[in-house]
């Protein structure tokens, strides 16, 4: 899950030193993306909640 | 026509909004240092939504504030609060798995989803200043000294913040691709 963390730190790095804002936006979406995809797979047929 | 000074009062506050953000995951390392418990993966995925939250306002900080970027923070808010339900319901009743002792009544995963849902709500709110859309943004070079320190600060510290959570992920997780395994 460190790669989520490395797109972030990547992602605040382009922001300061003035990277074009269409990467920085990019950078940002895939962060959203990749977060919530880790989400999901972790827990793909786990179904119920636990109730 | 420009209008310097509503804009950069509308960055000011998105840098403020940043430093929260990294305070708020801070406040998850104190409790995770104090009580010497690793953190779970829903945990590392809170704060990466709350990291997603501080990239929009610097987005906003570094870029002039636009909607995109309010909708960017609304986004992570959202899959946070996602994240924090699930985390919440599928464990209850709260028990070990949460690690942490509970703050003010409420463990941590209960904070996170509340925060989000302020986050949201506090987004929305903001998004009714329509004058901070309009004119040219203040460069960081043209902003007073003390606030261009604070841009740096919000900067500086969200950065060193996701540094910190890389290494304390590689501990939880190792270089695992979704920590499932």
């Amino acid at each position: 899950m460190i790669w989520l963390f490395m797109v972030a730190l990547v992602a605040i790095a382009a922001i300061f030193l003035g990277a074009r804002r269409r990467v920085a936006l990019a950078l940002a979406f895939l962060l959203l993306v990749g977060v919530f995809a880790v989400f999901v797979s972790m827990q793909w047929g786990n179904e119920g909640l636990g109730l | 026509m420009r209008r310097p000074v509503t804009l950069d009062l509308a960055q000011r506050l998105n840098a403020l909004g940043a430093i929260v953000a990294a305070l708020v995951i801070a406040g998850a390392w104190y409790f995770e240092f104090s009580t010497h418990e690793a953190p779970c993966p829903f945990c590392l995925m809170i704060r990466i939504c709350f990291t997603g939250i501080a990239i929009g306002a610097l987005l906003n900080v570094r870029f002039g504030v636009r909607v995109a970027h309010y909708g960017l923070c609304l986004l992570f808010a959202v899959v946070g609060m996602v994240i924090c339900f699930y985390d919440v319901v599928s464990s209850y009743p709260p028990i070990s798995s949460w690690g942490s002792t509970p703050f003010m009544g409420l463990h941590l995963p209960t904070w996170g989803f509340i925060s989000f849902a302020a986050a949201a709500a506090l987004l929305g709110a903001v998004m009714f200043w329509e004058a901070q859309f309009r004119g040219t943004p203040a460069d960081t070079e043209s902003t007073p000294t003390p606030w261009r320190y604070l841009g740096y600060a919000a900067f500086a510290l969200i950065a060193v913040i996701t540094a910190g959570n890389i290494i304390i992920g590689y501990t939880v997780c190792g270089a695992s691709l979704t920590c499932a395994g």
